[in-house]
């Protein structure tokens, strides 16, 4: 071929590999930062879940590296002596092992292959060869020498890394010491207890005496029904259980009685990785995904994004996931206990119902209710368990007219619950009714100056506090087949029959299958923010949000989240 | 001629070009958007890349005061006393006693020294009568594990409210365990 040709061929060619590299999309990981862990969650009888336990696959060896990296952001190496050592300190991240490696055996029915490895290959290596997940030998060898976060780790840590063959009156038994024997013998140890459950004290099923504390015998104990043999494991390698102390102050020390091997592993699991457990809600066939996004107050007085994810999840339940400010990352992850379902039957949203400046989940239900009324659920702040069960005094065949909604109307911050016909009202016009906090009796009935129907397509109501006096003003906005093609934000006086001001937006008009609005107070300043959320078939491929500034003219900022959208 | 090859050739480059374009584009929007697993459900990474909180690293420096500590406890009472004087004295623990008909059993361990080879003993009371089982201990972690001890039925010479202990004994250290009751019937 003539060389000219091949070489105008490579010029062509060259931009579509760049466009290509360009086009493919990763999904990135998603970081967590886990909200508030609470010791009255801790299940002495099922620390943690045999396929979380055993999970090999749970973290590849660069995800191991990342995270120990991510532990450590600056290793220390030239530390002032401590503990009879010199410096320079090698931090877990960096540490490295010439390893002879290990044959297959009975427990660890995988070998480890010898070379000089990293911490993190080491760690990897021997979750696959012993079927453990890395998590655990990770939490195990801070539990034991706190390897993870030390900046300026000293050799008999690593000599010692999870305690094996180091019993509180003499020195460690050589035979086992080193990084890696460490490892291998603990994880080792574990499989050991599941497969020879007749040789030790605690095994699945099996009710035995646990322990508070090793070296007083006086503190007592209780008898536990243990539910799996990962928590059998783990009682098993450390043969104490948190007493009530201990779990009260999760964070530090209890009382004289206290053990804390078990309490931080489970602590330290929870906050690294996620729940120990893995609930499944009782609902057999995954159905695909349907979700949603909404806006949470999940701390005081701050809005922040929430993914709802109604049928699909991996738990099988009704999950909800905060992000944190800036939509990049999450800050909280909550599988309920409501199995997934289709929001047509009942849908999550979020309401102070107590004046805290914090929202409380809530389930309505309105369709196919035992009592064949509209129902609202409660649930506390873990989605574990109901706090209200109240039956309204609308019966479920209404609901095809109405919309539903929690508003701040007077200012005692405290949301009250809303229901706006729509449609099919008998006045002809958009039709508010607020009721009681029980939602059986009415608080209030207002017909509005706005002619009904409105079509949700083209028009939808909110409730924003846009101007910070602590009332939700209510606002009809027009998001599709306007006047001005533009979205327009029409504010109702409280009396709702006249209108306070009518704001042409900057943004056209959307369509809402796609794309949703909402308001928020995304940054605390009291002011409720115009979110428009591109939930669908958005052009990054990711859920965007676009932030107005208070005027509505403009945008105050636009953020693609870490979500990939679904439908 | 020449320079019409170049332009056929450019010509049809430019549209397998943009035909590999549009395909790109239609695939990533058809495509299953879900970060999906193969049971078509959503799964999302729950690790914690955040650097360490404040009460981690305190509790690392409160970890390393505490082995600074127990390290110059230990040169201490080793300069005090002979390396091979040991307390002598075995904390064992009861985890598991109960009777079925076949035969009362017990398990428990030692949590202050960790070895292979020392012997567990049962030992059930009751008046004058005593009726003891063994087994050997297991090295475990860090401490001695007594694996389950059973005493027939057939060898306790009465049903009543016993007393049981588990002991422990090895060229090392010696012990036993608190009283505890179990009825035989």
């Amino acid at each position: 071929m003539n060389i000219n040709i091949l070489t105008k061929f490579k010029i062509l060619i060259l931009p579509v590999i760049f466009i290509g590299a360009l086009l493919i999309m990763f999904a990135s990981p998603f970081v967590v930062k886990t909200s508030a862990l609470s010791g009255s969650s801790f299940n002495a009888s099922r620390i943690i879940d045999d396929s979380v336990f055993f999970d090999s696959n749970s973290m590849g060896a660069q995800d191991v590296q990342a995270f120990l990296s991510s532990k450590v952001p600056n290793c220390d190496t030239n530390h002032a002596a401590g503990g009879g050592y010199n410096p320079p300190f090698t931090c877990l991240k960096d540490y490295r092992q010439n390893i002879s490696g290990k044959s297959a055996d009975a427990y660890c029915t995988g070998a480890v292959g010898g070379g000089t490895k990293s911490a993190a290959q080491i760690i990897k290596d021997v979750s696959v060869a012993c079927s453990i997940s890395p998590k655990v030998l990770i939490v195990l060898l801070q539990k034991e020498q706190s390897l993870i976060t030390d900046t300026w780790p000293w050799p008999n840590q690593y000599e010692k890394a999870t305690g094996y063959a180091c019993s509180d009156t003499a020195p460690c038994d050589p035979e086992f010491a080193g990084f890696f024997n460490q490892i291998w013998y603990a994880a080792r140890q574990f499989q050991r207890y599941v497969k020879q459950p007749q040789s030790f004290n605690f095994a699945y099923g099996k009710t035995s005496f646990v322990s508070y504390q090793a070296n007083n015998p006086g503190c007592g104990g209780t008898n536990i029904t243990i539910q799996n043999s990962a928590t059998a494991a783990l009682y098993n390698y450390t043969p104490y259980q948190p007493n009530a102390a201990a779990l009260n102050n999760l964070y530090g020390t209890g009382d004289g009685c206290s053990a804390y091997g078990n309490r931080n592993f489970w602590k330290l699991f929870n906050l690294w990785f996620g729940s120990t457990l893995t609930d499944r809600c009782n609902y057999e066939t995954p159905l695909p995904a349907i979700t949603d996004v909404k806006f949470r107050k999940l701390n005081k007085d701050v809005a922040s994004g929430s993914f709802v994810i109604y049928t699909g999840s991996s738990t099988n339940c009704l999950e909800t996931h905060e992000w944190n400010s800036g939509f990049g990352s999450w800050q909280d992850h909550t599988a309920s206990n409501l199995p997934a379902i289709d929001p047509s039957l009942g849908f999550i949203t979020f309401a102070d119902l107590n004046g805290d400046g914090k929202d409380e989940p809530i389930f309505i239900a309105q369709k196919n209710t035992g009592s064949g009324m509209i129902e609202f659920h409660v649930w506390e702040y873990s989605m574990k368990k109901w706090i209200v069960h109240a039956i309204s005094n609308l019966s479920t065949s209404s609901t095809s007219n109405l919309s539903f909604y929690f508003a701040d109307l007077n200012g005692d911050k405290i949301d009250e619950p809303i229901t706006i016909g729509y449609k099919d009202t008998s006045t002809g016009k958009i039709e508010f009714h607020v009721w009681g906090p029980g939602v059986s009796t009415w608080q209030s009935h207002t017909i509005s100056n706005l002619p009904a129907p409105i079509d949700p397509m083209n028009m939808q109501i909110r409730f924003a506090d846009l101007n910070g006096d602590g009332k939700d003003e209510p606002i009809a906005i027009g998001l599709n087949n306007t006047s001005t093609g533009k979205i327009e934000f029409h504010v109702w006086n409280p009396d709702l029959s006249s209108w306070k001001n009518h704001i042409v937006s900057n943004s056209d008009i959307i369509n809402v299958s796609i794309t949703d609005l909402s308001f928020a107070d995304l940054n605390g300043d009291k002011i409720d923010d115009a979110v428009l959320v591109g939930k669908s078939k958005t052009s990054t491929g990711k859920i965007e949000f676009h932030v107005w500034n208070p005027d509505l003219s403009s945008w105050k900022g636009h953020y693609i989240s870490n979500q990939l959208t679904i439908q | 001629m020449v320079k019409r090859k170049i332009l056929i050739t450019s010509v049809v480059v430019v549209v397998l070009v943009a035909g590999s374009i549009v395909y790109i584009f239609n695939r990533n929007s058809k495509k299953d958007n879900k970060i999906a697993t193969s049971d078509n459900t959503i799964s999302i990474d729950n690790t914690n890349y955040n650097p360490p909180t404040e009460e981690e690293k305190q509790e690392t420096e409160q970890f390393k005061k505490e082995q600074e500590a127990k390290q110059n406890a230990n040169i201490d009472s080793q300069q005090a006393t002979s390396p091979t004087q040991k307390s002598g004295i075995a904390n064992v623990v009861i985890t598991n006693l109960q009777f079925t008909s076949q035969a009362a059993t017990a398990s428990g361990f030692v949590s202050n020294i960790f070895e292979d080879g020392g012997n567990c003993t049962l030992t059930l009371t009751l008046g004058n009568q005593k009726i003891t089982g063994t087994s050997k201990g297991i090295a475990d972690v860090n401490k001695t594990t007594c694996p389950e001890i059973s005493i027939p039925r057939s060898s306790i010479p009465q049903s009543g409210q016993w007393t049981a202990v588990l002991s422990y004994a090895s060229s090392k250290i010696s012990g036993t365990s608190d009283r505890k009751t179990i009825e035989i019937k």
